[in-house]
């Protein structure tokens, strides 16, 4: 099957998932108890705009022709309101969302520069000493939870040496870089003690295989061998592995924006589910389930174009 | 007639594994010699140590195995006298090996064309454009049918002869002049077995190879080889010309093996029809006993037989036995 | 898989398993029977209850009665500590527990009859999959709110079990189905049942124990995980209401005090982190376990 081929079928097979948290999102709003239009609408809706409103989006009628309202408004780029503030969720996005991908980005650089090499030196220094210890702390730092980690670096790092804010994002560019180190390194520390033992763990297995065997026995050594054979076929389960955690990540950027007090869309997440604010909740929501998706997506076309056996149906 | 020196010759082997608690010789004292072009196998059940033999004199052995004792010594070229040689060290060209399983033993995520190339490439130094070329030979010497598209293929696209037919292609890639086969045909059909046989005959007479290869399979023994070493719990405990040792076995533990072959005749070896196995399994490396390694196993065993460390001894100019009692193993 | 190392058999390459235990597992052991210790005599080894305020003494530091303090309420910490092992344990224990029991549930009827009923159940996996666990729980949160708990559910316990349960059940389903696809294929199952053998006894007999041993060791960690999950819910105020003493709550209201009483902020980070590694070296050992036999 073609690369083209491939891609269409995925995209094909995610049609139906979209389809799926759609509607899940939307039974979020009809799960919840008391009046599904007041809660969207807030307590200061008057009964006029509760009435049109219930008009307007079909609650009047049976379960799916609401459904298809929502997904007609989702289709116009409504995803909804605060029931407080009556804010568009979509403007609550764009002004929340800088702020996370700055973090998110951050964390992605600290894990790539401590994962990577940590993996690789864990698993070419297999059970000696540097791979005791590289296993050892990453064991510990995957149970010591991502925010308390965030705590120490700033009481240990940010106060004593002012160099970081211990809260905030800041107005500048400079200081939104300084703003989100530690966040990224506290979010790069918890991603990390996955990644890298996920990296050691499939290196170590590709080094055993019978074709690095074969490679060496015909002369292949060195950089060669790890360009050739090590790292494409130690790449495959660790995309995997990536795919899989990305809901750790987003959970890990919402502690990490409590933690640091960063106004993205984690804390607004956290602040609209504890009011019960289901506009903004649902509208998070999708956003997030959307991301993941595509995510996911992305992830399978890399492995795709790593690994020629995917494409073999 | 050519010189009587041999290509390969290998003397008191040893592989060590580390083990938790102390280190155990699944490979212990194997000596043999190997002509040019000539074919050596060896034979024996699995956990005899023969995977590990030719693991070290490839170079490969897994982690928790080394070679402990034992040199290997290499001629430059056939008919030269053997020198020393490092299996180990980065080398080009003299030794390589066909492994048992072609699924695994082919980096999936490179195309056919590529893997042949690069045995060329690395051994050879010859660049890119002509390995290519080269490798398209390479595949068209092993058989396999219009390499041109074929080289464009991905392992797994391949059927389980034609895989190994490229790993024959990749050994052969540096010009060896010894090629090892740890069970090639093992994970084969039986016609393709025999194709792939063949293969390696023809390959051998036409190139002058020395080919040592390893089986647990007598039948493709008779097919494949002109010697036969037959090895027992590390050792190597009977050698000979093929035709010999399989008619006029010499040691017990070969007589058994032959006797174990089902045969299309009810009439079995042991005269009742039933197909007999030796009983027992081989020994664990870390309970090796002292004397003969097999007599557990033996019907035929003696006092004598573990009075002292069984060595090879030379009956006739060309076959050597360790079994005590060989005068007395008859083919039936 | 096979491999290069996979050239010598199982029995050269490992050492006779031992009687004893190895030392990575005695440690994980030790470490959970404190906490299991704690979790049963909570009330016992602790003086007073982690509800007392005394605002008189807010925020000492370690004493003598007060082994880490008070914290801004005035209520002991350790006491607080102590108490909060019961919350996590149950939370975590019965959501891996129900887990565990609906995913093997789910995953035996997958792989078994497969078809259809297999395609609905992992695309129903993937469906909870791509939801990540956070997004998922505060939308049940965001509909239904934390709740006052429910028989011996404490309140703010049952959303978390819920999601926890919604999210954890697939990979023991995938585990099971996993299995059960790959003996079906063994030559010797096919074998067994060309011999006359029902595919449910063969399943049952071969599937059951390595897909049991699998499961062990992903409860053992799993159940750090939840904890781990809970705490950090608790942390941003949705998991476990005040005034329950939770660590991750704990942690929260420690930290405006970060830059004095750092320890408010340490101390129920530990305590998460030591139950974690705990369970983590006991799945661990038993993963080698698991690997050598």
């Amino acid at each position: 099957m073609g690369r083209f081929r491939f891609v269409s079928k995925r995209l094909a097979h995610t049609i139906p998932l979209l389809i799926g948290i759609s509607f899940l999102v939307f039974m979020v709003l009809k799960v919840a108890p008391g009046d599904s239009v007041r809660l969207l609408l807030g307590p200061r809706a008057t009964e006029e705009q509760v009435s049109a409103y219930s008009r307007e989006h079909g609650f009047d009628r049976n379960i799916f022709v609401q459904y298809a309202f929502y997904l007609r408004d989702l289709a116009h780029g409504n995803f909804g309101a605060s029931n407080r503030s009556a804010t568009p969720v979509t403007e609550i996005l764009a002004e929340r969302a800088p702020e996370t991908i700055w973090v998110i980005t951050s964390g992605l650089l600290f894990t790539a520069v401590l994962a990577l090499p940590l993996g690789l030196l864990a698993a070419a220094h297999r059970d000696r000493p540097t791979d005791h210890l590289i296993r050892s702390t990453t064991l510990v730092l995957l149970y010591l939870p991502t925010f308390w980690v965030g705590f120490v670096l700033i009481r240990v790092v940010a106060l004593p040496t002012g160099w970081f804010p211990v809260s905030g994002f800041g107005d500048t560019f400079g200081e939104h870089v300084r703003a989100v180190i530690l966040p990224g390194m506290t979010l790069a520390l918890a991603f990390t003690a996955v990644l890298a033992r996920s990296i050691r763990s499939s290196v170590i297995d590709v080094l055993e295989a019978d074709y690095v065997a074969v490679a060496r026995t015909l002369g292949v050594r060195g950089m060669r061998l790890i360009r050739r054979h090590v790292l494409r076929n130690s790449l495959i389960p660790t995309v995997n592995i990536l795919a899989t955690q990305i809901g750790f990540l987003l959970f890990g950027v919402v502690l990490v924006e409590f933690t640091f007090d960063i106004q993205g869309l984690g804390t607004a997440f956290v602040d609209a589910a504890s009011r019960q604010d289901l506009g903004v909740v649902q509208g998070i929501t999708l956003v997030f389930a959307l991301a993941v998706v595509m995510i996911n997506l992305v992830a399978d076309i890399v492995i795709a174009s790593l690994d020629p056996r995917v494409l073999m149906e | 007639m050519t010189s009587d020196w041999p290509m390969l010759v290998v003397d008191g082997l040893r592989v060590a594994i580390a083990r938790a608690d102390r280190t155990v010789y699944p490979v212990d004292g194997v000596s043999f010699s190997v002509a040019p072009g000539e074919c050596l196998g060896i034979v024996g059940e699995s956990g005899s140590g023969k995977s590990l033999t030719l693991k070290a004199l490839a170079g490969v052995l897994p982690r928790v195995a080394s070679m402990a004792d034992g040199s290997v010594r290499l001629a430059p070229a056939a008919g030269d006298e053997p020198a020393p040689f490092d299996p180990t060290a980065a080398h080009s060209n003299g030794v390589t090996m066909v492994f048992q399983e072609p699924m695994t033993a082919l980096n999936p995520t490179m195309r056919i064309g590529d893997l042949v190339a690069e045995s060329i490439v690395v051994q050879r130094g010859v660049r890119r454009a002509e390995a290519r070329r080269n490798a398209l030979e390479l595949m068209r010497e092993v058989g396999i049918p219009d390499p041109e598209s074929r080289a464009q293929a991905w392992p797994h696209e391949l059927s389980g002869g034609l895989r190994q037919r490229v790993m024959i292609a990749m050994a052969l890639g540096g010009g060896p002049r010894v090629l090892l086969c740890d069970e090639p045909t093992t994970a084969l059909d039986v016609t393709i077995q025999d194709q792939i046989l063949r293969l390696i005959d023809r390959l051998r007479r036409e190139r002058g190879l020395s080919v040592v290869f390893v089986t647990h399979d007598l039948a493709v023994i008779g097919q494949i080889a002109q010697r036969v070493a037959v090895m027992y719990a590390g050792q190597i405990i009977e050698e000979g010309p093929v035709a010999e040792v399989l008619t006029d076995p010499r040691h017990a533990y070969t007589q058994n093996l032959l006797r174990s072959i089902p045969t299309v005749d009810h009439a079995s070896r042991a005269g009742d029809g039933h197909l007999v196995a030796i009983g027992g399994a081989p020994p664990d490396p870390g309970s090796f006993g002292f004397g003969c390694r097999f007599s557990p196993r033996c019907s035929m065993t003696i006092d004598a037989c573990n009075a002292e460390e069984r060595r090879l001894v030379q009956i006739t100019s060309w076959r050597t036995t360790a079994c005590l009692r060989h005068a007395e193993v008859s083919r039936t | 898989m096979t491999g290069a190392a996979d050239s010598i058999p199982a029995v050269l390459a490992a050492p006779r398993a031992r009687q004893r235990l190895p030392r990575k597992a005695l440690v994980g052991l030790a470490i959970v029977a404190v906490y299991v210790f704690a979790a049963l005599f909570a009330d016992v080894i602790t003086r007073s209850s982690p509800l007392d305020q005394d605002l008189l003494n807010r925020l000492d530091g370690p004493s003598g009665s007060h082994l880490l303090g008070t914290d801004a309420l005035g209520r002991d910490v350790m006491t607080r500590l102590i108490h909060s092992v019961r919350v996590d344990l149950r939370v975590a224990v019965l959501a891996t527990a129900l887990a565990v029991m609906i995913g093997s549930l789910l995953g035996t009827v997958a792989g078994f009859f497969g078809g259809i009923v297999d395609t609905i159940v992992m695309r129903l996996a993937d469906l909870v999959l791509a939801f990540p666990v956070l997004v998922l729980f505060l939308a049940v949160l965001g509909a239904i709110g934390p709740g006052q708990g429910w028989w011996f559910l404490g309140p703010g316990e049952p959303p978390v079990i819920i999601v926890a349960t919604g999210v954890g059940w697939v990979v023991y389903a995938r585990l099971v189905r996993g299995e059960i696809l790959r003996i079906r294929q063994l030559d010797y199952v096919l074998a067994a049942r060309a011999g006359g053998l029902s595919e449910r006894r063969v399943l049952l007999r071969h599937v059951l124990p390595n897909a049991l041993n699998q499961t062990i060791v992903y409860v053992v960690v799993d159940v750090g995980l939840v904890v781990l999950a809970l705490a950090s819910l608790s942390f941003l105020g949705l998991g476990i209401p005040i005034p329950i003493p939770e660590w991750g709550a704990m942690i929260a209201d420690g930290k405006p005090y970060l830059a004095t009483h750092w320890w408010l902020v340490v101390a129920p980070g530990l305590a998460i982190g030591a139950l974690g590694i705990g369970l983590a070296l006991i799945g661990d050992s038993l993963d080698d376990r698991l690997k050598g036999s």
